[in-house]
């Protein structure tokens, strides 16, 4: 025993990741209720411009992910390596400032984002400083994991330590290629791309969120705690290394299939619709092996609540992992894209897998953290089956909600025209859904709560072990040297640098296929000659339309069906966007399309609507936007944005940029007249926010405007 | 043949759709003959590697 170095493994750092787990998860969710809450009654929109919907939604889904899931991946990997390596992080030091600086920035984004400060860019929503944070967080991360990884004494990497580690290099490479941005000022920046390109970007980043944020770091904590609370080994060691490749390599690919009948051309969708069906083998891949791992043990799971969420959680990532793919069929999609389906997908995946698991995870690691027992068993199973019901009457009103509207929108007369032409008709339909949804996520909240009495309760009956003590045998005993005729893949697993190496070559592979010749190759934006930059007005407008998140509830792209086309306009071509920065393609109809809104209607129309969205559509769920009347227009970064966008690539003139502000007061100035002209009289009026909204929104889809409507005009 | 592929082949036929094929194919037979060299000894030690030692910690 003389080889044998005392150590121990530091606790400290895990707790505090797993009580800041629970509490961000409330949180998330609880924000997740005032947005369902809001879709059903606008009423709680509340009035303030900080907590309508189109910020609010923005600020759960990124609490749910970086918040709840985020600080539930640290817990759980905190725990895991330490144990699965036999030897303390790297540096406590690290560890702290990992933990405290992402709690930082989650509160820099419950702030920044219902002030409207976002890049309108999905689960990627925080501007430039935060971005930087983020990145020096992470780095963070990575230098205390893989110093860990390099003082430790089991050889052997776990296959869980391998999804840590792809994780760790996929999300850095994302965030940087997603986050490409050049700031305007201190709180708002451009991307790098425009149009296709940046929505193709925003995608392959989107996708591989979920795929490398909530998918492989979880699969890396089932890998771990399935045997751990079971008890007994993986089902299959050997399924796990061709699933993690295999998944790893297939994921980055699947981002198209959000962009399915866009403007992306062909062959991206088709490469994205194909991986994604690939992409059904690794992932029951990991949920066979999870659930197989408790074969022979299935009365265990009866009495174990702890066993119980884990069972659910791998057979809703089962479950999420064939409805995706199957979704991601261009037929399906055409069904699907826009509708709740979507959503009622994201949260069987969100709810089930990611927050059962963390459930599972939180309900064995207390009782060890304390050494105690958890305080009730009962409460435990009965939170487990207030979870369950709770995502079933989540999910299940809002597949019935996604058909509803869509087979609504699609739906024609025999004369030939749409049946349900107004599209609030479409929305009030699924109204009851809506409720629906909401009781689910109010039940599902309702089970954290008994979760962190049952927790507190635990740790207030034990004690907690703040450093704990082990031993193992020291790094030089342990390590034995390579052989000869090694098998390669052996070798990966004592070689923690060249696993990095290989998994980053995996996993920049379909990036670099999809998005090289979506940048180099010009045939693949097909340039448009009428389409012209935005107006200065035309793009104070666009960025007030981000600030308040439009995005959520609107799209902006028509796709090529006949329904769509007599509903909105002639489809959407790609070379319509080539100066949008960002993309405002949106992947959801809470609210019409507005492609083509420019020209529909008149001024005073957009001045009522957003002033009371009741007054022209009754019945709508739309949340009033009064402020943009009485708010002064803010022309003092004008100049700068539109240098900035010049630099980026938009070929506005010197003189145009000179010019911005008179020309922004010109316009501003014409639209007034307008308003007045139909009875709107205000003073100052050319000076608020709302006509540069006006301006942006009768700009929509007007640059391939038909040659006789334009000379009609 | 050919030169259908080489005049039309651009257009018609999904190149894209076919490399993925390829590419699946391909990573999937490295995988398995890479998974099938394995000795039993190494799997069972990688296996049981989250249940060593962890409860019985020597104080």
């Amino acid at each position: 025993m003389s080889n044998l170095e005392t150590f121990s493994y530091d606790n400290r750092i895990v707790r505090k990741f797993a009580y800041i787990t629970a509490v961000w998860g409330v949180v998330g969710m609880l924000v997740g209720l005032l947005a369902a809450f809001q879709l059903i009654w606008p009423s709680f929109n509340l009035g303030f411009a900080e907590t309508t919907f189109g910020r609010i939604r923005p600020l759960h889904t990124n609490a749910a992910i970086f918040a709840f899931v985020g600080n539930g991946i640290f817990t759980g990997v905190y725990y895991s390596l330490q144990r699965l390596l036999k030897t303390r992080m790297f540096s406590d030091t690290l560890s702290n400032i990992h933990f405290w600086g992402w709690q930082a920035i989650i509160l820099a984004a419950a702030l920044t984002l219902p002030l409207g400060i976002t890049s309108a860019k999905e689960y990627a929503e925080l501007e430039w400083p935060i971005d930087l944070a983020i990145a020096a967080v992470w780095v963070v991360f990575g230098i205390n994991m893989f110093g860990t990884i390099l003082k430790r004494r089991e050889q052997h990497m776990y296959v869980a330590i391998w999804f840590y580690i792809a994780t760790w290099v996929t999300v850095t490479v994302l965030h940087i290629g997603n986050n490409l941005e050049l700031p305007v000022s201190l709180w708002k920046s451009y991307p790098v791309f425009a149009g296709v390109q940046d929505a193709l970007v925003q995608w392959w980043y989107g996708h591989n969120a979920v795929a490398f944020f909530l998918t492989t770091p979880y699969l890396g904590l089932m890998y771990y705690f399935i045997p751990k609370a079971a008890n007994r080994p993986v089902y299959s060691y050997r399924l796990s290394i061709i699933h993690f490749w295999a998944l790893i390599f297939i994921y980055i690919w699947a981002g198209p299939h959000h962009l399915l009948y866009t403007s992306l051309p062909d062959w991206a969708q088709s490469l994205g619709m194909v991986f994604s069906l690939m992409l059904i083998a690794p992932s029951w891949g990991g949920m066979l092996n999870g659930l197989l791992t408790l074969r022979g043990a299935w009365d265990r799971v009866r009495n174990d609540p702890v066993l119980k969420f884990m069972v659910v959680a791998v057979t809703a990532y089962g479950m999420a992992t064939l409805e995706g793919p199957l979704m991601s069929i261009k037929s399906v999609n055409a069904i699907s894209h826009y509708t709740d389906w979507t959503i009622g997908h994201v949260h069987i995946g969100t709810l089930g897998w990611n927050g059962m698991l963390t459930f599972g995870m939180l309900y064995w690691l207390f009782p060890k953290l304390y050494n105690t027992k958890l305080y009730s068993t009962k409460l435990a199973n009965a939170h487990f089956w207030i979870g369950t019901l709770g995502i079933l009457f989540y999910a299940i009103p809002l597949y019935w909600a996604g058909w509803t509207q869509s087979l609504m929108w699609k739906e024609f007369l025999p004369e030939g025209i749409l049946k349900y032409g107004n599209f609030l008709e479409t929305v009030t339909q699924i109204l009851p859904m809506y409720m629906l949804r909401a009781i689910g996520g109010t039940i599902y909240v309702g089970g954290v709560f008994v979760m962190i009495y049952n927790l507190i309760k635990t740790a207030r009956a034990g004690e907690f072990v703040g450093d704990e003590e082990v031993q193992a045998p020291a790094r030089a005993v342990a390590f034995t040297g390579g052989h000869k005729g090694e098998y390669w893949h052996r070798w990966i697993e004592r070689r923690p640098i060249q696993l990095l190496v290989f998994a980053t070559i995996a996993i920049l592979i379909g990036g670099l296929v999809e998005i090289f010749p979506m940048v180099t190759i010009e045939d693949n934006v097909p340039k448009i000659e009428s389409v012209k930059p935005y107006t200065a007005l035309e793009l104070e407008g666009r960025d007030i339309y981000i600030r308040e998140g439009c995005l959520g509830c609107h799209s902006q792209m028509i796709r090529p069906f006949r329904s769509e086309t007599e509903r909105y306009g002639e489809y959407s071509k790609s070379g319509e966007f080539i100066y949008d920065r960002p993309f405002l393609w949106g992947s959801k109809r809470t609210g019409p399309d507005l492609h083509r809104l420019g020209g529909k209607y008149p001024d005073s129309w957009h001045f009522n609507h957003m002033y009371d969205p009741t007054s022209t559509s009754p019945g709508s769920i739309m949340p009033p936007y009064p402020w943009l009347i009485e708010d002064e227009l803010d022309l003092d970064l004008t100049v700068a944005k539109l240098k900035t966008l010049k630099t980026l690539g938009t070929p506005y003139s010197e003189e145009e940029i000179a010019n911005a502000v008179e020309d922004a007061r010109a316009q501003a100035a014409t639209i007034a007249e307008s308003l007045k002209r139909d009875g709107i009289e205000m003073e100052g009026l050319e000076t608020r926010e709302i006509v540069a909204m006006i301006a942006y929104l009768q700009r929509l889809g007007t640059d391939i405007k038909p040659k006789a409507q334009a000379d009609a005009e | 043949m050919y030169k259908y592929i080489l005049a039309n082949g651009g257009e018609s036929i999904n190149w894209m759709a076919i490399f993925s094929l390829v590419t699946f194919v391909f990573l999937f037979v490295v995988s398995a003959i890479a998974i099938w060299g394995r000795s039993k000894s190494y799997i069972s030690h990688m296996e049981t590697l989250p249940l060593d030692l962890d409860e019985e910690n020597i104080q």
